[in-house]
């Protein structure tokens, strides 16, 4: 059992996959502009990259590996996740349109967020189990989520506040990020 | 078996292989998936809906946006929304592509202030009759509970004011500060996406409800024709009835029912007495005659009552 917190932990604070990892960076400045928007990528980033994860494993596991060809998995996980996340669009489309409305424009955009695929990988790296790998991956979303939304609230407030003409926009987002990732980092002493 | 051996041996052609089967399975799945959450593409109506501003007023003479969005999809008039104003109107006909008509006042004014509802909260007998009027379940209470109105979610349709027994519920002007600051009217109605899922849950809401009352009612209804239940009710009322007759039987309460009657008797022919004392007059009159029979009767039916004979009473009534 302490096993399982020590890797929900982990994944959530220690192994944080934006601020610590540095995978997964375009959605976390591109969608960080709006909390409400930062809500919506959250929870779409949630579901897709556990359910994609735990896929990606099985598929691994069950074909990949009998046949070894291993080596072919990043292209298939790629493939696994487009197909994933197209057929929750159409479920969502279909059975929640109040969910659609709010997270239905940024889940196509999930195929590309490098931190789906980094996850999946990192699963047939590290050797997981099948229950390792649920629950590692769903904590990387909800650290993914955590920092997210916190720092669409940071840079909510940024825009209000009197930055130097020179770290305007962009800039100062990234150091903001890097100060954020500083301390981040304090977290590696806690495992 | 020597093609299955060169399959495993040399690992590019199963992957080709898988790969290709896989790729023939995940397009079948998306396939089937898309008929099977096939969408009706977003038509000309949800494009309206979203050109209105969701008060779910009803001033159009349709029961919320929706099906007024529904009937100009079908050609009714652009005109007949007063809170939209003359800005709805104007978005309207530019995506209908006709040139925009002013406001048709006999639907009601547009007015630039925005109002919400307030219940006056010491009045409010609780009678959840502007709950139900509610088109986006913006009022809050129960059953003989003080209501209130919550003024982030009130549209202020103006449709809890009709309902409300007691007259209790104001318009009031909204004024603005900084908490529930809102952009001026074409950014107001960009933004009424939560009035309108509002109303969405509210309709869902009272149709779950329809359907769980349904479910209790019929649930009543075989409970009630069960035996044990009926059986049980059936000696409860046999014990009352019982406690009723023994209460009859006493002689303390024949007593009292004799007092009671002689009582009444005597009302009755002291009214008699009094009414053919006014009459006194007019001595061959229809109505001289039946007073002075009335004034017999009651005279018989109290000497009958003091003789506390009830047989002898009936009697005399029947003979009367």
């Amino acid at each position: 059992m302490q096993e399982f917190a020590v890797i929900l932990i982990s994944a959530i604070f220690v192994n944080n996959i934006i601020l610590v990892q540095c995978i997964g960076l375009c959605p976390f400045v591109g969608s960080s502009n709006k909390i409400e928007i930062a809500i919506s990528v959250a929870g779409s980033t949630t579901i897709v990259l556990t359910i994609s994860a735990i896929l990606s494993f099985l598929i691994d596991r069950w074909i990949l590996t009998p046949l070894n060809i291993e080596y072919f998995k990043a292209i298939f996980f790629i493939f696994v996740i487009v197909v994933i996340v197209q057929l929750i669009k159409m479920y969502v489309e279909k059975n929640k349109p109040l969910l659609h409305r709010s997270i239905g424009t940024f889940l196509p955009l999930i195929t590309t967020n490098s931190a789906v695929l980094g996850v999946a990988l990192q699963n047939i790296t590290e050797e997981h189990t099948l229950l390792e790998t649920f629950l590692y991956s769903f904590g990387i979303s909800i650290g993914f989520s955590l920092v997210l939304i916190s720092f669409s609230a940071m840079r909510e407030r940024i825009t209000c506040a009197d930055v130097p003409k020179p770290f305007i926009g962009s800039s100062i987002t990234l150091i903001t990020a890097g100060l954020t990732s500083l301390a981040f980092m304090g977290f590696i002493g806690l495992i | 078996m020597e093609i299955y051996d060169i399959i495993i041996q040399k690992s590019f052609y199963s992957a080709l292989m898988v790969f290709v089967s896989f790729c023939i399975f995940s397009g079948m799945l998306l396939s089937y998936a898309s008929i099977k959450f096939k969408v009706e593409i977003i038509s000309a109506v949800e494009k309206i809906d979203g050109l209105l501003p969701q008060t779910q007023c009803g001033q159009c003479g349709y029961p919320g946006c929706r099906p007024y969005a529904e009937a100009i999809a079908v050609g009714d008039a652009i005109n007949k929304c007063p809170p939209g104003g003359q800005i709805t109107i104007n978005a309207l006909a530019s995506f209908l592509d006709m040139s925009p008509p002013s406001l048709d006042n006999q639907y009601g004014f547009s007015t630039d202030i925005k109002t919400v509802a307030l219940i006056r909260e010491d009045e409010c007998i609780g009678c959840t009759k502007c709950i139900q009027a509610c088109p986006v379940d913006a009022i809050l209470g129960a059953a003989k509970q003080m209501h209130t109105v919550i003024k982030k979610e009130c549209t202020g349709c103006d449709l809890c004011i009709d309902p409300c027994p007691v007259d209790c519920i104001d318009m009031v002007s909204v004024e603005k500060n900084l908490s529930g600051y809102k952009w001026d009217q074409p950014q107001s109605i960009i933004n009424s996406d939560r009035a309108r899922d509002r109303f969405v849950y509210q309709i869902e809401r009272k149709d779950k409800e329809l359907a769980s009352k349904s479910v209790i009612r019929n649930r009543r209804l075989a409970s009630s024709k069960n035996d044990k239940m009926t059986s049980t009710t059936n000696n409860l009322l046999k014990e009352a009835m019982k406690q009723i007759e023994a209460k009859k039987s006493t002689p303390e309460a024949d007593h009292a029912r004799f007092l009671r009657r002689v009582a009444r008797a005597k009302d009755q022919l002291h009214t008699a007495e009094k009414k053919l004392k006014e009459l006194k007059v007019l001595t061959n009159d229809d109505k001289y005659k039946r007073a002075v029979a009335s004034v017999e009767s009651a005279r018989i039916r109290l000497a009958a009552a003091q003789s506390s004979d009830l047989s002898k009473l009936k009697l005399n009534e029947h003979i009367i």
